[in-house]
């Protein structure tokens, strides 16, 4: 394979490729669409700095590094760069010209490589430093973690294209697009769930044995095991068995992509991309609560269409579901007992347990507001500025349209559990009143106040990777309000009350000005179409 | 010399080309005709190397593309009719992506595309970000890129549209040039005034087979018709425009 690649059109490529996703796609200014991404796995690699200071051993430290380097490298590839397999442009321009597959492919997984040691590194650089400052470790074992981070995020890497391209191989690209969701919601579920455990870690528990990890049989199974157990000391044969796992799964995962990924390979996805355009013809069903002035059919039809067509508009909505329900789970299994009534003196005790249920008020409506905004196809917007449409009923349709399919929703689900299990009627009324009134303002902050013509702009690089590290710090915002209203405003009939009407008085001011503001915004981009 | 053999190419059931023959000599511009759907753009795609043929070869300077694409398609230069292009680069690297995919010396890469860039009227906007670029813009913009490398082969599908008139007339005496030379253009357009014109011969494709084949003037005086639009309409099967005008008039009443 090696003889048949044109090492300077791999270059080429590689630098080009490079250029194209860093860039930011706005007219003449040349910004780096790495740059916020990188700061954000700056900061995600003090999760493993600050671990580092409290491991209980090296490879229970590798083992955690490893993981975060995976889960956060495999969330980039999924969210990102799925396009390294899936993406049809690539095709269009390389198949004309003089350019074979071996190189085509070798300028993929080049390119994989070069992104997984930016990022990984990055993320390293934190706990490299604060390993260093630390007398338990030495300056080479803290450098170290260079290598097993980017050996880890390259694993991954390898791992999903390797993992959507045998899909893509056997399935249509339409299956693809459903089954990749699907891994896409396993994957967020991992992500969140780290997440949760490094909550628990942070709250000091004194069970904090899912901190330390233990080499065993069960590590050959475990792929962050076997980057972790080259720091076992003394090495003996069942851990060299276990390191000789890292190279053995690189060079095959490697080798399985080159059968893969090719031009042929390529013309297939496009064409398969061009069949999957051919839908049956289908009645439309309209549905006359959303309103029935044009402008709200027509967001319905627009919003509709992009959740059965575009993968990554499904993927930001129906990511949701499973983030919640693993919240749900999570909380019954560790605080069995703790959906108390928040009224009582033992319920707002224990309400902090429970804060974590109430995610999904903080983060649906920014779920909703980033998925709106962008798309692939933002070009096609040029028809929601050049109709003429009201522009404020269609962004107030855009808000009954998240109300009614996913917050009321989720409100009456998680209003019903709470009942269930505190079965105190009347405090669950009192409690999700205010509960309703916080995810209403949120919305009409998020829709009015920051609105925007959908899907009129085009997604950037890290964009998503970031809109979901703000989703976390949002709902951790909101579940703190909603905490300090438990604490300090329940336990006080008149100052409950009071809090409820202030929060009515508020939602309206901002529903009354998020609608002025939203005129004003529209007014604005009306002529902005480029 | 392009030399295409029983050319076939289907998808699904579907047959887009059906065994079509056609020699192209060096110097000549040859023109592709056809009703929307017709076979045009599969047979160019055929012949870039783009998507593989069903059956039959395609042999560029006695090159088969189906078992040397690399080297064949180092021969052609292309202007796609959709252009896709890397929006996110400045349309100077785009150039220079090309260029080096051609293997060109970085020199040569530096001066032609300042040249083209110039001659296209793109310079003061090189180093702005093709997204920003108006359709005419990106259609000179590929048209430089298939000058680029100055390939022996030169494949246009409708290499007219979003141009204006007055670049327009410099393609046209270009794809002259370029013959006089003795390039080879192959040539797809819908402007049937221009193909008339501008090229050596015709070949008209319906339902992915060729229908005709001569010079303009062959084609014109085979069916009997005055000029090529309507041997072009009569080839393609009589149509009633007027009766098909007023139904789409009546239609918005």
């Amino acid at each position: 394979m090696i003889n048949k690649i044109d090492f300077f059109q791999l270059s080429t490529i590689v630098k080009f490729g490079f250029i194209m996703e860093t860039r930011v796609r706005k007219g003449q200014k040349k910004r780096n669409a790495l740059l916020p991404l990188i700061i954000m796995y700056f900061f995600a690699g003090f999760i493993v700095g600050f671990y580092s200071l409290k491991a209980p051993d090296l490879f229970s430290l590798a083992m955690f590094s490893s993981m975060v380097s995976m889960l956060l490298m495999g969330n980039f590839m999924l969210i990102e760069y799925p396009h390294i397999v899936t993406g049809p442009e690539d095709f269009s321009f390389y198949a004309i010209r003089p350019v074979n597959s071996q190189t085509y492919f070798a300028s993929k997984i080049v390119l994989t490589a070069v992104m997984t040691f930016i990022l990984t590194g990055v993320l390293s650089l934190p706990s490299i430093a604060m390993m260093i400052i630390s007398p338990r470790f030495s300056i080479v074992t803290a450098l170290s973690f260079l290598l097993l981070n980017f050996f880890s995020g390259l694993f991954i890497s390898l791992f999903i294209i390797n993992f959507y391209s045998f899909l893509l191989k056997y399935l249509s690209y339409r299956v693809i697009k459903n089954v990749s969701t699907v891994f896409q919601f396993v994957l967020f579920i991992a992500i969140y769930s780290i997440y949760f455990y490094m909550t628990n870690m942070l709250r000091s528990k004194p069970d904090e044995s899912f901190l330390t990890f233990t080499y065993n049989f069960t590590s050959h199974f475990i792929p962050p095991a076997w980057f972790a157990s080259f720091y076992i000391s003394p090495m003996e044969l069942p851990n060299l068995l276990t390191m000789a796992l890292v190279p053995l799964f690189i060079v095959v995962l490697t080798a399985m992509a080159y059968k893969l990924i090719s031009m042929d390979y390529a013309e297939k996805i496009s064409e398969e991309m061009l069949k999957s355009a051919v839908v049956k013809n289908q009645t439309s069903r309209d549905f006359p609560m959303l309103g029935t002035e044009p402008e709200s059919r027509a967001v319905f039809t627009l919003l509709k269409n992009h959740f059965k067509f575009s993968t990554q508009f499904r993927m930001s909505v129906l990511a949701i579901i499973p983030i919640t329900v693993i919240y749900f789970i999570m909380v019954l299994m560790n605080n069995p007992g703790s959906i108390l009534d928040p009224f009582t003196s033992q319920g707002q005790r224990l309400f902090s347990d429970t804060i974590l249920l109430y995610i999904g008020v903080g983060i649906f409506p920014l779920y909703i507001k980033n998925a709106l905004g962008y798309s692939y196809e933002a070009e096609a917007s040029w028809i929601l500025y050049t109709s003429p449409y009201n522009p404020i009923n269609l962004i107030k349709a855009i808000r009954r349209f998240t109300l009614m399919f996913f917050i009321i929703p989720y409100l009456i689900i998680f209003a019903t559990v709470f009942a269930f299990f505190t079965q105190a009627w009347w405090s669950t009324v009192k409690h999700f009143t205010i509960v309703t009134l916080l995810c209403l303002i949120q919305t009409d902050i998020l829709i009015y106040m920051l609105a925007e013509i959908p899907f009129s702009k085009t997604p950037q690089k890290g964009q998503r990777t970031i809109g979901m590290f703000l989703r976390i710090l949002l709902s951790l915002f909101t579940a703190s309000v909603l905490l300090g209203a438990v604490i300090f405003v329940y336990p006080f009939d008149t100052g409950y009350w009071i809090m409820l009407i202030f929060l009515f008085l508020f939602a309206l001011f901002i529903n009354f000005s998020g609608k002025k503001r939203a005129g004003k915004i529209l007014a604005k981009v009306e002529f902005t179409h480029d | 010399m392009i030399v295409i053999q029983n050319l076939t190419r289907r998808y699904g059931g579907f047959t887009a080309l059906d065994r079509i023959n056609l020699t192209i000599q060096p110097g000549q511009i040859f023109g592709l005709l056809g009703p929307n759907g017709a076979g045009k753009s599969t047979t160019v795609k055929c012949l870039t190397g783009s998507i593989k043929p069903s059956e039959g070869d395609i042999f560029i300077n006695s090159i088969n593309i189906k078992e040397e694409p690399v080297k064949a398609k180092s021969l052609l230069g292309y202007v796609p009719e959709n252009p896709i292009l890397f929006k996110n680069l400045t349309a100077r690297e785009y150039l220079i992506l090309s260029g080096r995919l051609y293997r060109m010396d970085e020199d040569s890469i530096k001066r032609r595309s300042s040249e083209l860039l110039e001659n296209f009227g793109l310079i003061d906007k090189a180093d702005q970000q093709i997204l920003s670029y108006s359709k005419g813009m990106v259609q000179k913009l590929v048209l430089a890129s298939a000058l680029l490398h100055n390939p022996a082969y030169y494949i246009l599908d409708e290499p007219f549209s979003g141009l204006d008139a007055s670049t327009q007339a410099v393609l046209k005496e270009t794809i002259r040039s370029l013959a006089d030379r003795g390039k080879t253009v192959i040539f797809c357009s819908h402007i049937l005034e221009v193909v008339e014109k501008l090229c050596h011969q015709l070949a008209v494709i319906h339902q992915g087979k060729v229908l005709a084949l001569g010079t303009p003037e062959e084609i014109t005086k085979k069916s009997g018709c005055s000029n090529l639009e309507d041997a072009f309409i009569k080839l393609n099967g009589e149509r009633n425009i007027k009766a098909e005008a007023d139904q789409l008039i009546s239609s918005l009443e």
